[in-house]
């Protein structure tokens, strides 16, 4: 391409040397740091999901101890949930993403952001520390009073680890909030704010309101663990179940701190794919908010068998239900948004796509979970787990690769190889399907979940599950091939590629150090499409 | 610390952007204590009577003088911060000196009760003796879990806004605009002040 | 904008004032009164110090709206947590 040339030098052009990676307040290197961190713990959640399903592949309990195996699924979950999927999509395309979004040259703290990820590694060095001296059993709940009397594993170190990385949490929710109030370029109103933005900010406010009640559930940990305070010791009057009404205050709307920017990405994507606007902008921006206000309170289905009362099992079934519907608004416009639209299945749109039937169906899945009969016989059982991964693998890290797909040209200034990465996506797609859906049927017939032995009817769904578990690790590992690959063999990209509409396509390709060379201004609705179609030669591998 | 808003508009905006982040922050940590006096709210409705009996238990005397130390922190913070706006350095920077001595004082009182408690067997901390008058030992000993988890907490946080009054003043000639991070850390001390506001009828008045 | 000496010192004299209150309103036994004073001073002294020495009267709209958010979001957590233990 011509352009090229003319073109400022990226912000790589800083400098690529390791002072300047670990001390730039750039928010684009930042969210390389993270990027790199992140995939380093999805790989190490990975390695434990794998020896999970290995184990299970057979009706023994033949590979590893049941002791062990406690230790492999909290390593699991706790890795998965606190150090790859919470700050996965605002950490990294986020932080890349939400400067560039609003015309700003950085964030509003650019220190702040530097902090949050050194932050984020000392915790995560604790959790690490845990891990390697033995692990932790109690599950990635830390449910009390096992976590706090009982259990002999390093709940302590791995309760501060996941406190200390609370902060870094925090620290970026404040740092988005105020870049998204202060920082908008002139004429970048609400209403003319990319989708990803509106579910930034949400997601922002969850984590700033929803991570401290987290951070005080440990610290009672910590004081029974350390100082011998028993707050929810049945034997000191203590009642576990409060212990339970905290945890879930935070944990369901860290649910939505998981999904809620993914559902920002495929906004992005499936309009820029189907040449069309955004159906119902409006509404999609309201229900996202809605979303993050209405996840506050519904943590009580997570208890509906626990020994919570009756009465409140209905109030939070009746509110489980009305989250659904901003939910399904969602569901619906993107949906629209495909209508009469000219729609080309490059890669990111094919993870959209595959992340709206997914996260459609895991979510339909909730809402059996949400009627306390049928819970009562599904609860604790992999129906759970099927439901959860189809919304946190299925839907989450689905929309996170589609994001890293769309905008790896506008991150690196390459492009990645096409071909590959639609055989990825759709053989991350069968994998993730063949590795869940029998989970489904196997909560179903009643395997309770957190077991690693089980009767021999079960054998079958469970040899499927594992096998699908390898077609789905290999849909993960392939784009770390070729997007490492396409770092130093990737075609050049042009400024946009995609011929999308939004901010970050206004600028070069890597961006320069800030941002843009002129402050921009924005003087029209977002999703302005239809632009005309990016060429097939464009779209498709050199 | 404030980007290309504050080169349009320097002072005022760049100090409203990091003034709303510090709110941002306070609300935050609103939930924390949120969360803590939950517990508190809970373990109250189901033993009213011991927490009654507990609360007793406590020092009204210095209950009463611990509040006051801090409401007079705040206000000589409160100082600090008009006198730093006014450009006079000298008096913000004695001021901010004295606001952490308020709170040194506040934690010195406060380890005196910790320690008088502990001598009455009124503390259920690390394996010390709990023998609480009256006749409902374990319902007493929820208010007392309860206590320490609150004022602890809160101790945490003044130690946190000592160190950061105290190396305000002592970098204060080092830093470009002095005055904006005092008002910020002020933010900070009297939230604290705030939080003991809340607390010191809950934990010491429920008589 | 800035705080005078003045009002500082009001501010300041009003809570020592409302700490004596509550204070010596635990003397006389009200019976449910007494929760109501305490709280309502509490209320009181919070306000007095958000509104007048972290100058919250004078903000802008979205730095006020923080101090709403924890009260509904507070509000939110012992609302529901509360209909478990009143209705077991």
């Amino acid at each position: 391409m011509s352009v090229i040339a003319s073109e400022p030098p990226g912000y790589f052009a800083q400098g690529m040397g390791i002072k300047a990676w670990l001390l730039s307040t750039d928010h684009k290197r930042i969210a390389w740091l993270y990027l790199v961190s992140l995939t380093a713990f999805f790989l190490l959640g990975g390695a434990a999901a794998t020896l999970i399903r290995l184990e299970l592949a057979t009706p023994a309990g033949d590979l590893v101890s049941d002791d062990i195996y406690n230790r492999l699924f909290t390593m699991h979950g706790i890795v998965m949930v606190w150090f790859f999927l919470i700050p996965s999509i605002p950490a990294t395309l986020g932080n890349f993403l939400l400067p560039l979004m609003l015309g700003a040259k950085d964030l509003a703290f650019p220190r702040l952001n530097l902090a949050s990820w050194y932050v984020f590694i000392s915790g995560s060095l604790f959790t690490l520390y845990a891990v390697v001296a033995g692990g932790v059993d109690t599950g990635w709940t830390f449910y009390t009073p096992f976590s706090s009397l009982y259990s002999n594993s390093h709940v302590a170190a791995a309760a501060v680890g996941v406190f200390i990385v609370g902060f870094s949490t925090i620290m970026t929710g404040i740092n988005f909030i105020v870049t998204t109030h202060r920082m908008r370029a002139p004429g970048q109103t609400w209403f003319r704010l990319p989708i990803f933005v509106w579910t930034i900010y949400t997601t922002s406010l969850v984590m700033v309101l929803a991570t401290p009640v987290l951070a005080a559930t440990l610290l009672t940990i910590i004081l029974d663990r350390v100082f011998g305070i028993g707050l929810f010791d049945p034997d000191k009057g203590g009642d576990p179940l409060l212990f339970q009404h905290l945890f879930w205050f935070y944990s369901h709307p860290a649910v939505y701190i998981m999904i809620l920017p993914g559902m920002g990405v495929v906004s992005e994507i499936i309009p820029c794919f189907a040449r069309r606007p955004l159906f119902g902008y409006r509404f999609v921006a309201y229900a996202t908010i809605a979303i993050g206000v209405l996840g506050f309170l519904v943590w009580g289905h997570h208890m509906f068998v626990s020994g919570q009362s009756a009465f409140a099992g209905i109030v939070f079934s009746f509110l489980t239900f009305m989250i659904a519907v901003p939910s399904a608004i969602k569901v619906f416009n993107w949906t629209f948004t495909l209508r009469k639209g000219s729609v080309a299945f490059d890669a990111p749109m094919l993870y959209a796509l595959f992340f709206l039937a997914l996260f459609t169906f895991g979510g339909l899945a909730g809402l059996f979970l949400g009627q306390l009969a049928v819970d009562v016989h599904l609860t604790d059982t992999y129906f759970v787990v099927a439901h959860f991964h189809y919304i946190m693998v299925g839907g989450m890290v689905m929309a996170f690769m589609a994001g890293m797909h769309f905008w790896w040209p506008k991150m690196t200034g390459r492009m990645y190889p096409e071909m590959w990465g639609r055989v990825a996506a759709v053989t991350a797609f069968i994998g993730f399907n063949l590795t869940f859906f029998p989970q489904y049927v196997l909560g179903f017939l009643g395997m309770p979940r957190r077991y690693h032995a089980y009767p021999d009817e079960f054998g079958p769904w469970h040899l499927l599950s594992s096998a699908g578990a390898v077609v789905l690790a290999l849909g993960y590992l392939m784009p770390l091939g070729y997007l490492t690959w396409s770092l130093f063999y990737g075609r050049r990209a042009p400024a946009d590629p995609w011929h999308a509409t939004g901010l970050e396509w206004k600028t070069s390709s890597p961006p320069p150090q800030h941002n843009f060379e002129q402050r921009p201004e924005v003087t029209g609705p977002p999703y302005d499409y239809p632009l005309p179609a990016p060429s097939r030669v464009e779209g498709v591998e050199p | 610390m404030t980007g290309d808003v504050a080169s349009a508009e320097p002072e005022a905006t760049g100090r409203a952007t990091s003034e709303l982040g510090v709110f941002v922050f306070l609300a935050s940590e609103g939930l924390l204590f949120g969360a803590l006096l939950l517990v508190y709210f809970i373990d109250r409705l189901q033993n009213g009577s011991a927490f009654v009996a507990g609360s007793r238990e406590l020092s009204l005397l210095l209950g009463t003088t611990n509040t006051a130390v801090l409401l007079s922190s705040s206000f000589v913070a409160a100082l600090a911060t008009s006198w730093g706006e006014a450009g006079r350095s000298r008096p913000a920077r004695v001021a901010l000196v004295v606001t952490a001595a308020l709170g040194a004082c506040f934690l010195g009182i406060k380890a005196y009760e910790y320690l008088d408690e502990a001598s009455r067997h009124l503390l259920p901390v690390f394996d010390l003796a709990f023998a609480p008058p009256g006749d409902q030992p374990q319902a007493t000993e929820r208010f007392f879990s309860v206590y320490l988890a609150l004022t602890g907490t809160h101790a945490l946080h003044l130690l946190t806004g000592m160190v950061l009054m105290l190396s305000l003043a002592a970098v204060w000639s080092k830093l470009r605009r002095p005055a904006n991070v005092l008002r910020l850390a002020a933010l900070y001390w009297h939230f604290i002040d705030v939080i003991w506001v809340v607390l010191f009828p809950i934990l010491y008045l429920v008589r | 904008m800035t705080m005078t000496f003045r009002t500082a010192a009001l501010t300041y004299l009003a809570l020592l004032v409302l700490l004596a209150l509550t204070v010596g309103s635990t003397f006389l036994s009200l019976g449910p009164l007494n929760s109501a004073i305490n709280l309502g001073v509490a209320a009181l002294k919070a306000g007095l110090i958000a509104l007048i020495f972290m100058h919250m009267r004078t903000l802008e709209g979205v730095a006020r709206l923080t101090a709403l958010v924890v009260m509904v979001w507070v509000g939110f957590m012992f609302a529901l947590t509360w209909i478990d233990y009143a209705s077991r």
